[in-house]
């Protein structure tokens, strides 16, 4: 139980000089405080008093330009144009309720690399998996808290494009064959060929059909790694064969009917 | 799983390694593991089989996995039960195939196509 004690009598003043004495030290610590925020402010702001500056008399005198170092846009006053920090954008998807079990926890990307490329591709996979089942969940809170969490590993950052391809929404026919360009490349993407071209090729269908116009499109890099994988994945809807063993032997229309099927429901294609 | 083992396991028993198969073929997938996947298949159509030869064809306890939280179990389970349960199965065919989940969401739309087709035949 607590205990109070009451003076009824006040205390008895302090004399003028320990009175001063406290005011000084009052204002000294808050001057200390002042300083330290003003320190951190500078930390913050990536402010370094030897960087060089605009000399005196030149329109921009005074103010600090790029010494050349790495991160050296963010300094106060640089007249070197900022370069934006790498992000992902998350839009919502289709209706928001797909009517599947509840969205699990996200991914964990590590902050230092996985030792190999496929260790590395198997997280770029699953982050992109995760961050387009939360857009058709409609999950921004949870996708906004999560690209903070992956923008802090700096290794994934080389591969935001093709996470941002791989977000994309489906195109039409016309659209994935005009993005073909044999002179240009786009990161994220990469030409996919609907009739698949080894097996094509195999059957004795010229090249000139193969590598035609209509047959090749350009799409996410990571849909195009499902697809491929899914067409040499044995599969009770082909009777148990892979779609790219049932397709050997049939005609160059069903072959573009199975290729432009699966475009549609990888969700690449427009419906 | 060796036929003796398979032969040996209780309903139960065989819808749990339904259940490990679907989990390793979807690692697979992420690791481009095609062949381990294709080995797994081999194993899941052995178990499906068993199933159905059991007394009043067992194939319908996969239905409780209509609703696990991973996309490739589901995908094995409904297109496993086509034959058994066709309207429940091809439920949640659909469901998968709406749900953005690649590409098992992939798989079960394809699945539907060659199922209206007559290319997918469950027995």
């Amino acid at each position: 139980m607590a205990h109070f004690v009451f003076y009824d009598t006040p205390a008895p003043p302090l004399p003028m000089e320990k009175l001063l004495k406290i005011r000084s030290e009052l204002t000294y610590l808050q001057l200390e405080l002042a300083c330290t925020r003003l320190e951190l402010l500078l930390r913050k702001a990536n402010f370094n008093p030897n960087q060089p500056r605009v000399p005196a008399g030149s329109p921009d005198g005074g103010r600090w330009i790029d010494s050349g170092s790495a991160g050296g846009s963010a300094r106060p006053g640089s007249i070197v144009p900022r370069v934006p920090k790498p992000r992902i954008e998350v839009r919502p998807r289709g209706i928001g309720d797909n009517g599947g079990p509840p969205l699990e926890e996200p991914p964990h990307v590590p902050k230092e690399p996985p030792p190999s490329t496929k260790l590395r591709n198997a997280v770029i996979k699953r982050t992109a998996k995760w961050l387009l089942k939360a857009a058709a969940r409609h999950a921004i809170p949870e996708v906004g808290l999560y690209l903070d969490i992956i923008d802090a590993a700096t290794w994934i950052h080389d591969s935001y494009p093709y996470i941002q391809a791989y977000l994309d929404e489906p195109k039409s026919l016309y659209d994935l064959q005009q993005a073909v360009s044999p002179k240009t490349s786009a990161p994220g993407y990469e030409d996919h060929h609907i009739v698949e071209q080894a097996a094509a090729e195999d059957d004795g269908f010229p090249r000139s059909l193969i590598e035609g116009r209509d047959n090749v499109v350009r799409i996410p890099v990571l849909k195009h790694w499902e697809i491929t994988g899914w067409y040499m994945t044995r599969n009770d809807a082909f009777g148990g064969l892979s779609p790219r063993e049932y397709i050997r032997g049939k005609d160059w229309s069903e072959r573009v009917r199975v290729g432009q099927e699966a475009l549609r429901k990888f969700g690449v294609l427009k419906p | 799983m060796r036929p003796e083992h398979l032969r040996a396991s209780t309903v139960n028993e065989l819808v749990d390694r339904f259940k490990e198969i679907g989990l390793a073929q979807d690692e697979a997938l992420l690791h481009d593991e095609i062949s381990k996947f294709n080995r797994l298949y081999d194993e899941k159509v052995a178990i499906t089989e068993e199933l159905k030869v059991r007394p009043g064809d067992q194939r319908r306890a996969l239905l409780s996995l209509y609703t696990h939280a991973n996309a490739q179990v589901r995908l094995n389970a409904a297109k496993a039960t086509l034959a058994v349960a066709p309207l429940e199965a091809r439920l949640a065919l659909q469901k998968l195939a709406n749900s953005h989940e690649y590409p098992q969401s992939g798989d079960a739309g394809m699945s539907l196509v060659n199922l209206d087709r007559g290319i997918f035949k469950p027995t």
